[in-house]
């Protein structure tokens, strides 16, 4: 091996290793998404309060809403000019506390509140925080202070659910479902006469029928994800976390919530407490967006890797990052031709027109893109040869076959528009400079090596430019170099390897063959 | 002390077993390791090849005119006019494109060696192309060298049909490695040129006799339009060809290089042209591979200062290959 071999191994080593750290860092530290980019869904939840002082110590408590099932927590922010502000989780949920020492006249503070969707099939299973004997308790020792006329009417629904199932969650269903569909048997539970809280609100009337059941449930309040809303309304819902699961009832229809549903509130917390100072509205809105898993990983490299995140090229503008998504494709198009030639010994007309051309394809779609080339080709071929018996000269020949090629793509346009397929923008990234080029060429090989040799050429372009435009159209590909534009790096390595590879191409084993075969 | 090869590495396939020079093997191994880049422009450039070959006394083609621009095209007529027959090329042009061989001229325009006549016109815009770049290496700006049409030596007239057969011979540190004989074909229309379809004819570098031919990558015994055998033929003045290549390794100062030489029927051997990348096709004319000859060469601790010593050391590795070569009958 010659030190020149060596120090390409090198070489490519060290840019493979460095290459491949960086991605990995990225993946595993950074969480930047390795394959397929998925966009996944952020649900943003603003709650909008505004009070009103009159110059006493105000504090005011607000209940934050919680990631909803298969959803998580990214970022969660309190603004509240003027006051202290804290987050605290409890029982019952977190709260925002914000607290000032006068307030005077009117002031809006809000909180806004993101979930991502983690597409994690396991929903994270609530902590049981050990409130739920306490509830059980609770609601049986208030259960027998009640009439025996008045019991009767819970142990009816409790009964006739616990007939029908087999375990807890089924129990609750059916009760869910006796007490919302018999309003006669609503209504008796209702009218039971007992200290604390009303009844005859459905969702803490199932709770309570539930919990003397002695399944943990309880009344939660929340918002349904399914639309963007200004004013969303909070609903209620009865939270059963039996051995066996945990489901969400809607005490209304008595069916099995399935919508997603970001719990705001438990038991029976208040959704705002105001002190000191008067409470003029609160506003809850909605919103759904989606964002890409790379955003999400930006979110948590400004922490954790500010450099390498500020100099990602997703910081770019919107357009910008549209040029470079096609520009990091270059190299890589460029690399496939490169092995190509190397290892099969594929000829073009020039370098770097096939990648062009792939590019190009990358518009079109294969079958427009080929048919155009080809198209293209033919038509300035039969023309230059018009030019070639006017005997001009170099230059002002090429311009003539330029004006030609645009004036065919014109055409096309044209042509395509009037018959409702619309060629326009696709065919404005076709290369029309490098097309002239290979109708020049092309002509010129034609006349000095006969048109087998210029065939051959053509062919391979299009081999290749077709090659080129398969491996960039893989959406992996596409992925990886611009999420991760250290991949250009492997690239230069595998070009290095490439370019030291002194064996034979496949197309030599067919033109030497006569050799081998020799004695 | 008697030459033998054995293969450098343990051959990988059928082709390396053959000693065959694949393209990439060429470029990294022979190209880019043997002939420094600032060189290359000195071959590329037939008109400073030319006067290369006149300041070390090879002999090479008459200059009779040099066209710069547009405006030296009436001096050139005049001088065509004069000279009859002539050889219009590009001077950075490569594989024998833009070469225009005229057997005749007169005031309206040259005639080809098919019969066919261009007006000075079609002159011109031949002219017109080489000084635009449309033949030159890498495109860009060309010169264009008009020279003396050289005969082919008598010797040639059963093998070859119009045009001028030429001798191609890799020179490899001075050593001829490889020799292969190109002629003209109906086909190719006066040109030497394998890929344009004259037929190659690998040569004996002992003997100047040829051994085996090819046209169009294919074998053939007899040629396509003489129908006289191909194998057999003497090659005039070979022992002059060869020093005459050998001697260019003293003055060029690239490792590997193709040489291309005319045998002329007054003057001998005269250098044509070179090359700096001399193409493989000459491993098919031979049916043999250029390995061996390069690793011998390669493998040798000096070389010879003197051209016809070297010319001796080429038969000798000829010898030794040819030996390796058949070591299985």
């Amino acid at each position: 091996m010659t030190s020149r071999s060596i120090q390409a191994l090198v070489i490519v080593a060290a840019l493979a290793i460095a290459g491949l750290a960086i991605m990995a860092y990225k993946t595993t530290v950074l969480g930047y998404p390795l394959l397929q980019e998925q966009r996944s869904e952020v649900w943003t939840v603003e709650i909008r309060a505004t009070v009103e002082g009159r110059g006493d110590p105000t504090q005011i408590t607000l209940a934050l809403p919680d990631a909803p099932d298969g959803f998580s927590l990214v970022d969660r922010e309190v603004i509240a000019p003027g006051f202290g502000e804290r987050v605290e989780s409890g029982p019952h949920g977190s709260v925002a506390i914000m607290e000032r020492r006068a307030l005077d006249g009117m002031e809006t503070v809000f909180t806004l509140s993101r979930f991502y969707r983690v597409d994690s099939d396991a929903p994270e299973t609530t902590e049981k925080d050990g409130s739920g004997t306490d509830r059980i308790e609770a609601a049986q020792a208030r259960f027998a202070k009640a009439g025996e006329d008045r019991q009767e009417a819970v142990n009816d629904v409790i009964d006739r659910a616990r007939e029908r199932s087999i375990d807890q969650v089924g129990l609750s269903r059916e009760a869910a479902g006796i007490l919302a569909g018999d309003s006669g048997l609503a209504v008796a539970v209702a009218e039971i006469d007992l200290e604390g809280p009303d009844l005859s609100e459905p969702a803490r009337r199932l709770a309570f029928v539930l919990n003397v059941a002695g399944i943990d449930a309880r009344r939660i309040t929340g918002y349904d994800l399914a639309f963007d809303r200004r004013r969303a309304g909070s609903n209620t819902w009865v939270e059963v976390s039996a051995e066996d699961g945990r489901i969400l009832l809607d005490p209304s229809t008595g069916l099995v919530e399935d919508r997603v549903i970001s719990r705001l509130t438990r038991d029976d917390a208040p959704e705002i407490s105001v002190e000191g100072a008067r409470l003029d509205s609160r506003v809850t809105s909605t919103k759904r967006s989606y964002t890409s898993e790379i955003d999400r990983a930006l979110w948590r490299g400004e922490s954790d890797a500010p450099l390498l995140t500020r100099f990602s090229p997703t910081i770019l503008s919107v357009d910008a990052q549209l040029v470079f998504q096609v520009l990091m494709l270059l190299p890589v198009g460029a690399l496939a031709i490169a092995a190509l030639r190397q290892l099969i010994g594929i000829r073009t007309f020039g370098t770097f027109m096939p990648v062009l051309i792939a590019l190009a394809f990358r518009e079109t779609q294969l079958p427009l893109g080929i048919t155009l080339f080809v198209g293209v080709v033919i038509i300035g071929l039969v023309l230059r040869s018009f030019f070639n018996v006017l005997h001009l000269t170099l230059v002002p020949r090429l311009t003539a076959v330029l004006s030609i090629v645009t004036l065919i793509m014109l055409a096309l346009a044209v042509f395509g528009a009037a018959n409702d397929v619309r060629l326009g923008l696709s065919l404005s990234l076709f290369p029309i400079v490098i097309l002239t080029m290979t109708i020049e060429s092309m002509s010129l090989i034609w006349d000095e090596y006969g048109p087998k040799e210029a065939l051959t050429r053509a062919g391979g372009s299009l081999i290749s430019a077709i090659v080129g435009y398969l491996v960039i159209s893989i959406p992996v590909v596409q992925h990886l170099v611009f999420v991760f534009p250290e991949v250009l790096l492997l690239v230069i390595a595998a070009a290095i390897l490439l370019g030291r590879y002194n064996g034979f191409t496949l197309y030599e084993f067919l033109r030497f063959r006569m050799i081998r075969r020799a004695p | 002390m008697t030459l033998s090869y054995e293969p450098a590495s343990r051959p990988m396939n059928r082709l390396a077993r053959a000693g065959v020079l694949g393209m990439n093997a060429r470029n990294l191994d022979l190209i880019a390791a043997w002939n420094p880049r600032k060189s290359l422009p000195m071959v590329d450039d037939k008109i400073t090849t030319k006067d290369l070959a006149d300041g070390a006394g090879i002999p090479a083609p008459e200059r009779l005119a040099i066209i710069e621009h547009h405006g030296d095209f009436a001096p050139f007529r005049k001088i065509a006019e004069e000279a009859g027959e002539l050889v219009i090329k590009p001077a950075r042009g490569s594989q024998g494109g833009g070469i225009f061989v005229a057997t005749g001229a007169g005031p309206t325009g040259l005639q080809k060696p098919s019969g066919q006549l261009v007006d000075w016109d079609g002159v011109r815009f031949h002219v017109a192309n080489i000084l635009a770049g449309m033949y030159s290496l890498g495109g860009g700006r060309d010169r264009v060298l008009v020279e003396e049409l050289l005969k082919p030596h008598p010797a040639f007239e059963d093998v070859s049909l119009g045009g001028v057969p030429d001798v191609r011979v890799i020179v490899f540190r001075g050593i001829p490695a490889m020799a292969m004989l190109r002629l003209p074909t109906a086909r190719s229309d006066g040109a030497a040129n394998l890929h344009k379809g004259g037929v190659g004819a690998g040569v004996d570098l002992r003997t100047g006799e040829t051994n085996h031919a090819v046209m169009w990558d294919r074998p053939i015994e007899r040629h396509p339009d003489l129908q006289t055998p191909l194998r057999g033929f003497r090659v005039p003045m070979w022992e002059d060809s060869l020093l005459l290549s050998a001697r260019l390794g003293d003055s060029v100062p690239l490792g590997y290089l193709g040489v291309d030489i005319v045998v002329d029927e007054q003057r001998g051997p005269v250098l044509l042209e070179m090359n700096a990348r001399p193409g493989l096709a000459l491993q098919i004319a031979n049916a043999a591979g250029l390995r061996p000859s390069l690793e011998i060469i390669e493998g040798l601790d000096s070389i010879p200062e003197d051209p016809a010593r070297r010319v001796e050391l080429a038969k000798e590795i000829e010898e030794a290959v040819v030996r390796w070569r058949n070591r299985g009958n």
